[in-house]
Formats: structure tokens, C-alpha cells, sequence
């Protein structure tokens, strides 16, 4: 049983059950199983696939989103484990996550939040129709090593200018990598605006914010 | 000709579950000054969750108020181009575009003031555009001024009725003075409201603000609008649902204009669709797209009895190809079949991010062959033919008679780009491609077609106007804000 806990789970999650996330992950507490081991090679690697599954456009934006859930379930009855056992997973990092001011999107930023998560980044979403102010007051107070931009409507990308303009303005600019993302952001606006990298995806997104950290 | 996607049962049903969602679940209305309105017609608000639950009475009192009548005409400068919804199918282009494909070199750029005067010109030159809208962004325009250049470029370029958009917050009354200039002064402007039904409601505190504060007379129509419910999306992935989700706002925004101001005209607009689950775009030229038009141009028109605008064909396609044509097609001619009585998107590609006047004049093609396929048959006995067709011999030709002069043209759609000769003409004319066609037909027109003009002392006005809005913002600049409040698609 215990050998099957880990590709458990992954299926569990690629299935995006929720229930059978829960069921694996109490049983692995309860075989005392190795609880990084679970989450790493069991939650993380299901979701993973599932986001590469996406990008293949193997699977609907719905079986990611249910995938994203099951991991988010099964990631907190572990941590909690974990916790209780002093035994805290080991951040990557620090990140902010939000959508601009005027956009009201959070599917695309909600898939990049799970997948920060299930790589091990403590992730902070602020939302959705965010502004700038409170994009720079969270940077002050939360310190985040890179802080994600997103926006998915062409009227509020001026906006992600804004929030790099304002970091610049009240000193906080070399504190913080801030990528960019959405429909209608490009690696050429990112450049435009000053961003430290642009996410195609949300795979794309995790493997940018690793590049960045060098973690 | 006239098809339906629901029947009278159904239609009564979408209508019952709207009814019912608003009344139990409740809808979200983010402004204030909104929940107030329906908190002293006796709905249940909750402020904090910004939750709004209408009784069923309400919204049928409301529906009850609606004027009905003088919703249904659009003014133009020229009143032979004015437009009398409810008789016939109108098209317009589509708005926002933030590129354009160049006329001459054919590349991707950032709109230009220019480009939103000839867009003007050639749509005043095209048959199928019934009225104008500025169909791009234009970059070279200061933002706070830009609604007033783009009026003033439609304006002066095109006598059907039009509506140019991005006005910003402290600019309408120069609009509307530039708008009494054109037809004559402030009263003239009453009797002939050029500028009204520009208001869509929704970002719904602008009803508020508009009928509460009492905003210049010509806005006194609205729009409802279903916030391009997006299936699988922002709300169910059925189409059924789509559709009850679309009719349940709709129905609040016309309670709320109604209780502010009851017997306000109302128009309404569809435009839903699908989140393609693969991708995770909307989609502006799905089947389900003309679909979700022609059920709600039904729902809207016969149920409740409004004017309708259904059918945006954005088209999904990047470039100007046959995916773009079939997608504008399916949208268009089933919103058209449906009975809607405008349809949009004209010039259009990209979801509507990009203008393109090959496009516009491709589509003006596209719009004349729904037209007339919504002629139908006509059928009587002139058009029987029994006579005739006694008349020649079995096995005879009836390209020569008299009676295949006389209705030629009505009952042949007359092709102006479209390409049906034999191989070889068209090989000596170039072997030239449909877009190629549309190119050299917007050039052609572009270079001859004269615009009614506007009398000189009128354009020196409309100058006069936005050089005094300029001037009274480097006084006060506080009075000119770009409005701050979300207009998402949710």
C-alpha cells in the first residue's frame, strides 16, 4: 500500500478528486508515510501534469481547475500534518499574485497560484481588480521575492506600468522581480514596461519564477 | 425567413428561471448608488455582499414600463439615413479596436485619427453599414480628448447615424455641444437626438448617474446588456443556462432604469458566448455564438418586445482567412434569421482587437447575402412563373425573356468582390484573392467617394469646441477623470 500512496494521490489529482485527494493523503498521515515525499513526488507531480496537459490542450480549463482544487486539499491536510510535526516544507519563495485594477479575471492567475504552490512557493493572491496602491503597500508589507502581474483585458495592461512605475517611485523597484501575464501581455510589453519576465502559461509562469530565483 | 431556436414555452421558462434567480439568489450590483435605487423600491439588499433580490411583481412592473416606441429609431445628420429598427436587418462595425491593418502596406499597426476618418468614409460609402461606430482606438489622440476627435472624425465624414464612444468622465457636454452643432443647435438636438442610446448599461451606475443627476437630455435611452455571459465561463457551460444567466441581468438593468425613471426607452444587446475550455478565450465566432444570438434576439424581441442588437462577429482568427469567414457567417446569419435587428463587428478580426478595412469591406459582401437570404422566397405568381414557363419550350432557355430582366436583381444577390468567372478571366484580371478584391474596392472607394460635407462654419465650430475642452482641462483638471470603476466582461 504504501509504495501505491504516492501515484495515488498523482491520479488523484490528474482525476481532480477531490475526496480521493483527502482519502490518500489521510491514509499516507496515518502509515506515518514520508509526508514531503507524498506532496513532492504525489500532489505536485499530479498537477504538474495536469498544467502540462493543458498546454498540450489535452484537457478542458475545467480539469485543470478541479485538478488545481483536489492538490489545494490535499496540500493542507499535509502542511497541517507536517506542521504539527515541526517538520515545515521548505519555501522556494515568496509570492504576490493579483489582477489589475478594472479587470475581474481570475482564472488564468488562480491556475499560476496552484502551481506556485504545489512547486513549494508560499503564495499571497490579493485578487482580482486590485490597485496600484495596494499592489506597493503588499509589497512593503508581505516582502515578497516576485510579484505577479496579471491582467487579462487590453484596457488594464496600462496598468501593470503603473504598479512598476509606483514600485519605482516609492524606492521598492529593486526589492522584488515582478512578471507579468494575461492574454494580452507579450514578451515585448514586458520588456516595454520594465518587467523582469513575462509568463506565456501558467507552466511557463513557474519555470520563469524558479529562473528568476535561481532556486 | 425566420427560424427559431426556442418555443414560446421555452422563451416563458428562460424568463421564469430569471425571475427566479434574481428573486432568491440574487444579482451583484457593485454600485452603491444602484442598491440604493433598488433598496427604496423595496428589494432586498445587502449591502456588504453587494447582493440585489427583486420580487418577481418588480421586474414585471418594470417590464411593463418600458417605452417601446421611441426606442427604435437612430438619428442620423442626414434624416434619409436615419434608421427604423423593427422593418429590416442593420450592421454596424465593431468598436475598440486596438490595431488596424494597413491600407497600403497591409501590416499590423496602432491606430491612428486617420484611420478613424477614413474607417468613417468608407463605411458612408458602403451600402450594408446603416450606421457608424469609431471601430479604433486611436493612438495619436490624448486620451482625455480622444471621444471628441473620434466624434468629430465621424461627424465630418459619414451622414449616417453614428456613435463614437470614448468619452471620458468631464468631456460628455462638449460631445453634445459638438452633437447640437452638427444638427443645428441645442433644440434642434431635442427634436433629433444623433447622440442618444450611446449608454450601455452595463456598467450600471451609469444609469444611475444618468437618469439620477439628470445627464444632458440625448442620454435618455438605454441598453441592457447580458455582460457577454461567457458559457463555461461566467456561467453554465449549457447553452439553456447561458441564456437565463444573459436574461436575469438584463432584467435587472431594466428594473433599474425603470424605477428611476419609469417609461424609459430601452434597446438590448446579446452578445454571449463561449469560454473555449481548450484555450481559455472567449470566443467571438463559435457556433454556439450565432446560436446564443438568434435564441437571445427571440427572447428579446418577441418575448419582451425590445429592439434588438445581436450577433458581435469578432471572429477568432488572427489574419483574414476562411476561419474568419465562416466564423462571421455562422453569427451573422443566424442572429439575422433570428430576427435581430442590428448586428456588429464589421472590419473586425482577432476577437475584435484588430480593425481591418479589407475586412470591412468583405463583410459589407457577407451582410448583403444575409440580407438576402432573409428575403426568402417570395412567392406569388409572377414569381410562380406558370406562365412562362408554359411559354418556352421543355428544355428551353430563360435567360433572354423580359421576366428574368425584372427580377434579376431582386432575386440574385448582385456579388460586388465576390469572384464566380471562369478560370481564365480571372487569371488575366490577376488570379487575385478575395482579399486582395476588398483591398483594392476600399482604396477605389476611399479615393472617390465624397461624404455629404459638413458646412464650413459647422467644422470650424466642432474645432472651436475641442480647442475650449482643452483649454478648460489645463484649468481644471480635476473635472476630467477616466472612469476607475470595473467594466470586466463578469
Amino acid at each position: 500500500m504504501s509504495e501505491e500512496i504516492v501515484s495515488n494521490l498523482k491520479q488523484a489529482v490528474i482525476e481532480g478528486d477531490e475526496e480521493k485527494v483527502s482519502g490518500y493523503a489521510q491514509k499516507a498521515i496515518e502509515i506515518g508515510y514520508d509526508l514531503p515525499e507524498a506532496l513532492e513526488n504525489g500532489l505536485a507531480e499530479g498537477i504538474t501534469e495536469v498544467g502540462n496537459r493543458w498546454i498540450r490542450e489535452e484537457v478542458f480549463l475545467t480539469e485543470v481547475l478541479l485538478s488545481a482544487k483536489a492538490m489545494e486539499t490535499g496540500l493542507k491536510i499535509l502542511q497541517r500534518e507536517m506542521e504539527k510535526a515541526g517538520k515545515v516544507r521548505e519555501t522556494l519563495g515568496k509570492i504576490v499574485l493579483g489582477t489589475m485594477k478594472g479587470d475581474i479575471h481570475n482564472l488564468g492567475k488562480n491556475i499560476v497560484a496552484a502551481l506556485l504552490k504545489a512547486a513549494g512557493f508560499e503564495v499571497h493572491d490579493i485578487g482580482v481588480d486590485v490597485p496600484v496602491e495596494r499592489f506597493v503597500q503588499t509589497v512593503e508589507e508581505v516582502e515578497p521575492d516576485v510579484l505577479g502581474l496579471s491582467s487579462l483585458m487590453t484596457i488594464t495592461i496600462p496598468e501593470q506600468r503603473q504598479i512598476i512605475e509606483a514600485l519605482t517611485r516609492v524606492g521598492i523597484r529593486e526589492r522584488v522581480k515582478v512578471i507579468v501575464g494575461g492574454a494580452p501581455v507579450t514578451g515585448e510589453w514586458a520588456e516595454e514596461i520594465g518587467a523582469d519576465g513575462y509568463g506565456r502559461d501558467a507552466i511557463s509562469a513557474v519555470k520563469l519564477v524558479k529562473e528568476l530565483l535561481g532556486v | 425567413m425566420r427560424i427559431e431556436f426556442l418555443s414560446k414555452k421555452e422563451m416563458g421558462e428562460i424568463h421564469s428561471a430569471a425571475k427566479d434567480l434574481i428573486a432568491k439568489r440574487g444579482m451583484k450590483v457593485t454600485s452603491e448608488q444602484c442598491r440604493m435605487v433598488f433598496d427604496r423600491a423595496g428589494a432586498e439588499v445587502e449591502h456588504e455582499k453587494q447582493i440585489v433580490r427583486i420580487s418577481e411583481a418588480l421586474v414585471e412592473e418594470s417590464l411593463k414600463a418600458v417605452d417601446r416606441k421611441s426606442a427604435h429609431i437612430i438619428y442620423a445628420r442626414s434624416p434619409k439615413f436615419d434608421v427604423r429598427l423593427g422593418d429590416s436587418l442593420y450592421a454596424y462595425p465593431g468598436e475598440g479596436g486596438t490595431y488596424v491593418i494597413d491600407l497600403e502596406s497591409g501590416q499590423r499597426r496602432q491606430p491612428l485619427v486617420r484611420d478613424v476618418v477614413n474607417f468613417a468614409r468608407l463605411c458612408d460609402a458602403l451600402p450594408n453599414v446603416h450606421t457608424v461606430i469609431a471601430n479604433t482606438v486611436p493612438v495619436d489622440a490624448h486620451p482625455k480628448f480622444r471621444g471628441l476627435y473620434m466624434a468629430k472624425a465621424l461627424f465630418e465624414n459619414t451622414s449616417k447615424p453614428c456613435n463614437p464612444g470614448g468619452l471620458i468622465k468631464g468631456t460628455e457636454r462638449y460631445f453634445y455641444e459638438m452633437a447640437a452643432a452638427v444638427v443645428g443647435g441645442r433644440e434642434e438636438l431635442k427634436k433629433r437626438p444623433i447622440v442618444r442610446g450611446s449608454a450601455s448599461l452595463s456598467r450600471m451606475s451609469q444609469v444611475c448617474e444618468a437618469l439620477n443627476l439628470g445627464l444632458p437630455i440625448e442620454l435618455d435611452l438605454f441598453r441592457c446588456d447580458d455582460a457577454m455571459a461567457s458559457a463555461g465561463g461566467t456561467s453554465p457551460v449549457t447553452l439553456a443556462g447561458t441564456l437565463v444567466n444573459g436574461v436575469a441581468r438584463c432584467l435587472t438593468q431594466i428594473t433599474l432604469a425603470q424605477t428611476i425613471k419609469p417609461g424609459t426607452p430601452m434597446r438590448s444587446l446579446v452578445r454571449a458566448g463561449i469560454l473555449d475550455l481548450k484555450t481559455g478565450t472567449f470566443s467571438t465566432g463559435s457556433p454556439e455564438m450565432g446560436m446564443l444570438a438568434a435564441a437571445g434576439a427571440q427572447i428579446f424581441k418577441k418575448f419582451y418586445g425590445l429592439p434588438v442588437d445581436a450577433g458581435w462577429a469578432g471572429g477568432d482568427s488572427k489574419i483574414m482567412d476562411e476561419q474568419l469567414g465562416y466564423e462571421k457567417m455562422i453569427v451573422w446569419l443566424l442572429s439575422g434569421l433570428a430576427g435581430a435587428d442590428q448586428i456588429s463587428g464589421m472590419s473586425l478580426l482577432e476577437s475584435g482587437l484588430t480593425a481591418s478595412y479589407a475586412q470591412l469591406v468583405i463583410d459589407d459582401e457577407i451582410i448583403g447575402i444575409v440580407k438576402r437570404v432573409l428575403k426568402g422566397i417570395i412567392f406569388d405568381e409572377e414569381h410562380l412563373a406558370l406562365e412562362l414557363l408554359k411559354k418556352i419550350e421543355p428544355g428551353g432557355l430563360f435567360t433572354g425573356e423580359r421576366h428574368t430582366l425584372k427580377y434579376v436583381r431582386e432575386e440574385h444577390f448582385q456579388p460586388k468582390i465576390t469572384d464566380r468567372r471562369p478560370r481564365g478571366v480571372w487569371e488575366e484580371r490577376g488570379s487575385k484573392d478575395v482579399i486582395i478584391r476588398a483591398n483594392e474596392a476600399a482604396r477605389e472607394m476611399l479615393k472617390k467617394h465624397m461624404p455629404e460635407p459638413l458646412p464650413e462654419s459647422t467644422r470650424r465650430e466642432l474645432n472651436e469646441i475641442i480647442k475650449r475642452a482643452e483649454k478648460d482641462y489645463a484649468k481644471h483638471p480635476e473635472t476630467f477623470e477616466v472612469p476607475s470603476e470595473s467594466i470586466g466582461w463578469v
